[in-house]
């Protein structure tokens, strides 16, 4: 018999280790490509709207338009 | 078969997805569920029977104890030798990776056995390889990489669950055929859903990521 000796201590230690490591890496990928390829991106979309927002013209766009219940379009 | 909605020409320019979804639903099923089929009973056909193993019953002869109203225990291993506690105290055998010495030897004990296990009590390198693989077949009855050798049993599984997919789907196309009414008319109707949209655009409905934010307010149409 010449196969190496195998492992005969401390294996459910050893396994543990392995899969808070599996774990570690795993969620880490999971949360930044999330961040990147989701968060980030919608932040990016959000900020872009906001720049040059007038919230005034376009409430006055929408009440000539006749939408709301509260407001006359007529000035 | 399905209620078509008449699609005249839209100054939206919108896309009736819905309706072709409902043709193509059928034709991506019917594909779906012969792939499905082929595939399951393919793995079932392919599947090897079970490797001997577990609970071995070489022995026939049984000893009934018990009395006094007691239930019978039947010790089925017969002359096999009894070599531990076994992972439930029961004399049994089976292959376990997480309790690997069974409570019984897996072979009844034979001369040419008895022979050897006396020569094992010597050093052990006198042993030759099938020597020492006899003693072990004699005690055990698969080895480590023949316990955890894979299965494919999960052909079968994954088989069987798209099998049940591919039903569900089918109940789902026959509810949708028979047991479901027609779409209200505020859905289909083309005007109706025309005026929707167009309202949905003029309060800039989810300006940053839904629907207003794929109309152009300065050309008045859509993006590309």
């Amino acid at each position: 018999m010449s196969l190496a000796k195998p492992q005969m201590r401390n294996l459910l230690q050893a396994a543990i280790k392995k899969n808070l490591a599996i774990t570690a890496g795993v969620t880490t990928a999971a949360v930044a490509a999330y961040y990147f390829l989701v968060k980030a991106p919608r932040k990016q979309k959000y900020a872009e709207f906001y720049k040059n927002y007038d919230a005034e013209a376009e409430f006055e766009r929408m009440r000539k338009l006749g939408l709301f219940q509260a407001c006359s379009k007529d000035d | 078969m399905f209620q078509l909605a008449s699609v005249e020409h839209l100054d939206l320019n919108m896309n009736w997805s819905l309706i072709n979804i409902n043709i193509g639903l059928d034709l991506a099923c019917k594909l779906f569920y012969v792939t499905m089929a082929s595939f399951a009973v393919g793995s079932v056909v392919r599947r090897c029977g079970r490797l001997a193993g577990g609970a071995a019953r070489l022995s026939t002869s049984a000893r009934a104890l018990g009395g006094d109203g007691m239930p019978a225990i039947i010790e089925r291993h017969g002359k096999r030798e009894v070599i531990g506690y076994g992972y439930n105290g029961q004399p049994n055998y089976i292959d376990r990776v997480d309790y690997p010495i069974p409570a019984v030897r897996f072979k009844e004990e034979t001369p040419q056995i008895k022979a050897l296990r006396e020569k094992e009590k010597g050093d052990w390198k006198n042993l030759t390889k099938e020597e020492v693989q006899e003693l072990y077949r004699a005690t055990f009855c698969r080895t480590f990489a023949e316990i955890q050798a894979p299965t494919g049993e999960w052909k079968l599984a994954l088989g069987g669950t798209l099998i049940a997919c591919s039903l569900a789907i089918w109940v789902y196309i026959w509810m949708k055929l028979f047991v479901y009414d027609k779409m209200p008319a505020t859905i289909t109707d083309p005007q109706r859903v025309e005026a929707q949209v167009q309202r949905m655009i003029d309060l800039r409905m989810n300006p940053v990521q839904g629907v207003a934010s794929n109309w152009d307010y300065e050309k008045g149409q859509w993006k590309n």
